[in-house]
């Protein structure tokens, strides 16, 4: 076994960056708390989020911003909801919202369906709702009465069904796309998160 | 990163972190102003945002006929709706 001389200026900075890394302050000695507090350090793990603005200028089928979120595919959710896009009531093709289960795993380059008929559960305004199951979802209700099943319902047609069909994941980007006969995309400002589960 | 998106020379979408031409914040704010004080469209038609930030009147697409749910399916094959 050879021998090394380090100085104390070089332990303390080591010293120092294992305990900012492992977040304790206690006196280590070297080299066995190095060692122990090293061991102690978490890896891993936690939540990553993306998060954004975008503004739909142009209501039409096909104007659904893709997000890039540099999250990977891997375990990801995501979630877009109006901060001040206008929902008209009595106009049939003007609701929407977001729904995304995390339980299914988004396969890169593939599209992912919404399963409507997995939740029967139902809220208001801009709230998030993370349920047990590991389903995260964010909508605007937009007028009652509140549907059975997991579809919205307007003021004019209490039978049209919008909001978002599927979702479309490549590398770090998440596109969004309507249902094919609707303009589902209200004009207007929407904030949106992605958000990745170790 | 701000980008707008461009179809046709219309301005269809901006916003932070989308694909897209990368703009300035300034610009960025400029075009949320200006779309701000979109103008009203008569019946049929809709205002585009041309890249040079003035408002196009072009002819709507038609709205798409609404889909039956399940319920109303069933009711109008039962003989209880039309």
């Amino acid at each position: 076994m050879s021998n090394y001389i380090a100085n104390d200026t070089d332990l303390i900075a080591v010293a120092n960056a294992i305990r900012t890394k492992g977040g304790t302050s206690s006196q280590l000695e070297f080299p066995q708390d190095f060692v122990d507090a090293i061991g102690d350090i978490q890896t891993g793990g936690g939540t990553h989020v993306a998060s954004g603005t975008f503004t739909i200028i142009a209501d039409a089928n096909d104007n659904a911003p893709t997000i890039t979120h540099n999250l990977n595919t891997q375990k990801i959710a995501v979630l877009i909801y109006p901060i001040s896009a206008k929902i008209t009531a009595g106009d049939g093709y003007r609701n929407w919202y977001a729904e995304l289960i995390t339980a299914n795993q988004i396969v890169n380059g593939e599209t992912w369906t919404f399963d409507w008929t997995s939740y029967n559960t139902h809220f208001s305004g801009d709230e998030v709702v993370t349920l047990p199951s590991g389903e995260l979802r964010v909508g605007t209700v937009h007028q009652s009465p509140w549907p059975t099943q997991s579809h919205w319902y307007n003021a004019g047609n209490p039978a049209h069904i919008d909001g978002l069909d599927s979702v479309v994941l490549t590398d770090n980007t998440v596109r969004v796309r309507g249902t094919s006969n609707s303009r589902w995309w209200c004009v207007g400002t929407y904030n949106w998160i992605v958000a990745k589960m170790e | 990163m701000i980008c707008k998106e461009v179809k046709d020379g219309y301005i269809v979408s901006v916003g932070t972190g989308i694909a897209g031409q990368e703009i300035t914040e300034s610009e960025y704010e400029n075009i949320l102003s200006v779309f701000a004080n979109k103008p009203t469209a008569p019946k049929g038609y809709e205002y585009m945002l041309a890249d040079s930030l003035e408002w196009v009147l072009v002819e709507a697409d038609p709205e798409p006929e609404p889909e039956a749910s399940l319920e109303e399916i069933l009711d109008i094959l039962t003989g209880g709706a039309s």
